[in-house]
Order: C-alpha cells, then sequence, then structure tokens
C-alpha cells in the first residue's frame, strides 16, 4: 500500500483574541505570520516550505475548527474521492481556500472537520535554496521548524480510529488496549513517523494538542525557558512518552488551547510493515508520561 | 483592595480588582484545580454565592449566559468588582500549598 498523504498539512484552531494571541504565537511560540486575512490569522514554522500550516480564527470560543491532510500527489486527491464514494462518507468539494487549491471536506466520526488537499503555493523556507545555513538567524521564541501531528478526542474512540484506518488508510503505530482487547486510544501515520493523529476519548470534535517539532533536547530545555519567561502555562514536561518515544512539553496558548514541542525525531521512523505496539491499559502512566509514570488530572480533562 | 470569602473552608483572603480570582487564590498560598488558564477550558470555573465579578473573555462553550447569572465564573479570568463568598465545590480541590504564615491571611 503506498504512502498517499505526505504530511499534516494545516490545524486551524480557535482564538478568543486574535491580536492577543498573534502576539503569543510570533513571539513565545515563534512561528511565522505569513498572512492575516479579516478574522483569520495564517502562520507556518521557518523551515516549512509551502504557504502556511496553522491558522488561527477569532471565535467566541476555544478548540479546532478543521484538520488538513496534504496528499503525496495530485493524483491521490481523486484516488480518495473514490474511496469517500465507496465507503459512503459525505463530503464537499472545496474549489479553493487561502492559497490553496482544491480539497475534500468531511466530517469524521469523530467530528472533527478533516480536509484532503493537495496545492498549496509554495513559498519557500526562510533559509535560501542554493548552499543554505542549517537554520535562519532572528528567530523569536521556541520557533519550531514545523508542525508535526495533532491528538484529538472522540466519544467512540474505536469508530474513529477504524475510518482513518478503513477508509483514509493511516496505519497504527501504537495503540492503548483495554483489558477486553478494546481500542481505547491510537496513534496514526502516514508519513514514516510515529503519528500524523491520535485519537483518544473525550468529547466529540474535542481539540487536545497540535504539536510543533523541536529537534533537540537542548531545544526542548529552551522551550521550556522561553514558555517560563513569559508566564505561559505549562501543563507537562520537559519529559518523554513511553508511546511514542518523544521527548515532550505541553502548554496552553492565551485561549487555552493546548500545544506541544514535541521531540519527534528522538522517535523512531516506520518502515510500511511495521506492526503497532500495544500498551497496555495497566501501563497508561508511563505510556504517556514516562518520567512520572502517571497520568496528570489535567491531560485527561482539560481540552478545547 | 476586596476580599474573598471561601465557603465552607472559612479562610478569607485579599484580592486587588486588577488580578484575577485565581491568581488570588494562588498568591495567598493556596492553589485550586486549573486548566488552561486562558478561559477556554472551563476547569477552574467557581460560583459565587455574593458578590460580583467582571467574567472577562472566555469560551461560550463552557461558560454560559445562564450560568454568568447564577454566580458562575472562570476564576482564571474573573475580576472581582466587589467583596466575593465563593461556594468552593470538591471539583475545585482547594489546598494550602505554601510555607510559613500565608500571605494576606491571619495566623492560625
Amino acid at each position: 500500500m503506498p504512502y498517499r498523504i505526505s504530511r499534516l498539512g494545516l490545524v486551524e484552531i480557535r482564538s478568543l483574541d486574535l491580536d492577543r494571541d498573534l502576539d503569543y504565537y510570533i513571539n513565545v511560540l515563534g512561528l511565522q505570520l505569513t498572512a492575516r486575512e479579516g478574522k483569520t490569522a495564517y502562520m507556518k514554522g521557518w523551515d516549512e516550505r509551502h504557504a502556511y500550516s496553522f491558522a488561527l480564527t477569532e471565535s467566541d470560543r476555544a478548540g479546532m475548527v478543521r484538520m488538513a491532510f496534504r496528499t503525496v500527489d495530485p493524483e491521490d486527491l481523486d484516488y480518495y474521492e473514490k474511496r469517500l464514494k465507496e465507503f459512503g462518507v459525505k463530503y464537499d468539494v472545496v474549489p479553493e481556500d487561502y492559497r490553496r487549491g482544491r480539497a475534500l471536506r468531511f466530517t469524521a466520526p469523530s467530528g472533527h472537520t478533516v480536509e484532503l488537499y493537495n496545492e498549496m503555493d509554495y513559498t519557500g523556507n526562510l533559509l535560501p535554496s542554493v548552499n543554505p545555513a542549517p537554520w535562519p538567524e532572528g528567530l523569536r521564541g521556541i520557533a519550531p521548524p514545523r508542525l508535526d501531528h495533532t491528538l484529538v478526542t472522540a466519544p467512540e474512540p474505536q469508530k474513529a480510529i477504524e475510518f482513518f484506518q478503513t477508509v483514509l488508510e493511516f496505519r497504527l503505530s501504537e495503540m492503548l488496549v483495554a483489558p477486553d482487547g478494546t481500542v481505547i486510544a491510537a496513534w496514526l501515520w502516514q508519513r514514516p513517523a510515529p503519528h500524523d493523529i491520535a485519537i483518544v476519548p473525550g468529547k466529540p470534535g474535542g481539540f487536545h494538542h497540535a504539536a510543533f517539532v523541536v529537534d533537540s533536547a537542548d531545544a526542548l530545555f529552551r522551550a521550556a525557558d522561553v514558555l517560563a519567561m513569559h508566564k505561559a502555562r505549562i501543563d507537562y514536561g520537559p519529559g518523554r512518552h513511553g508511546i511514542t518515544r518523544g521527548t515532550t512539553i505541553y502548554f496552553f496558548d492565551p485561549s487555552g488551547n493546548r500545544l506541544e514541542a514535541f521531540g519527534g525525531y528522538t522517535a523512531y521512523q516506520m518502515d510500511p510493515d511495521c506492526r503497532a505496539i500495544r500498551w497496555t491499559q495497566d501501563q497508561i502512566g508511563p505510556a504517556v508520561f514516562y518520567y512520572s509514570q502517571e497520568l496528570n488530572e489535567t491531560f485527561l480533562s482539560v481540552y478545547t | 483592595m476586596y476580599s474573598i470569602t471561601l465557603s465552607p473552608v472559612g479562610d478569607t483572603l485579599p484580592c486587588s480588582p486588577v488580578e484575577t480570582v485565581l491568581a488570588a487564590i494562588l498568591g495567598s498560598g493556596a492553589s485550586v484545580m486549573f486548566g488552561c488558564r486562558g478561559g477556554g477550558c472551563g476547569t477552574c470555573k467557581m460560583r459565587a454565592i455574593s458578590g460580583r465579578v467582571e467574567h472577562g473573555r472566555c469560551s461560550a462553550a463552557v461558560l454560559l449566559e445562564e450560568e454568568k447569572a447564577s454566580g458562575w465564573f472562570l476564576s482564571c479570568q474573573a475580576r472581582a468588582l466587589s467583596d466575593l463568598t465563593i461556594e468552593l465545590t470538591a471539583t475545585n480541590k482547594y489546598r494550602v500549598l505554601t510555607w510559613g504564615r500565608r500571605p494576606g491571611l491571619p495566623d492560625s
């Protein structure tokens, strides 16, 4: 089965105050603002080559608006359109969006708006394309190079997990399993990393977090310093996950949406035939927070 | 400066009109359950049985208008507009977390 999705291309979330939150996203998280159109701001990490990967829209509540996955090839969009029809999934064709081409938009069984697209303006990263330095000078805040993954909640996680596996052909990297064999939560991938999306139990359409890459332990501790200096609310970390082996720090934006700086590539890479790792429910503590070996209450109950 | 009385614990803390109710509680050497601290998640919700607050900017999904009318507020956003009596519940998980004499409180 070929890979047909190259990445989580876009997460759009809601902000209670766009001016206030943009200051945070630019100066504390350290994303690059690429455009502001009315009530929506478009951003990306410094190493992302397309026009944007993260959008923030002013609203009366926090939480997720949509997630979008970019296909590897344009033809993969046609392939997925056929599959959506085959499985009787209702979808809309969105002819174009800001600096983006045609997309398929549908609601996953978890209640989330999901889009698939291929074309987005290629605007380049912050480095020259000829003889580049390893990183650009003048970055602010945590300055993650790119968006990595998202974790969302679903009232019936098994249904949502099955949808991503069956209809969208995501592969399972890890799962948390109840004693009776029921899958409680799952980590799903298409690019050869531990996950592009994870699904855990919770309310329909719930947004648990979006994660950005930090590429070393040093960068992770620096992220913690930056957050504390700006009196941002850190939820957990710096720490490590049992699941994915990624190093982590969780924190909140000023509207209460959870974000993560994820040391994803301390984690493994997947081969196409890798079999899923199972975590038993009695080991949920180290599965999620390897060092403290227990979940914290906010991680379970606090999301938007 | 206003005062906040926490029922049924009985502690009375000072609260300046410019700080949030949550900040006043944390500043007194105690803690309560809170989450995002951004008005988005609703974990720090409390109810005032007397007094008035300025609610600040809260997610309409976690603090409804009718809840506001019956005294509920998000402590991470709300500022006191008068002396307050707050009815703590088990969910609020009020506990004292400090060394020494608690700032603003009489010796116990």
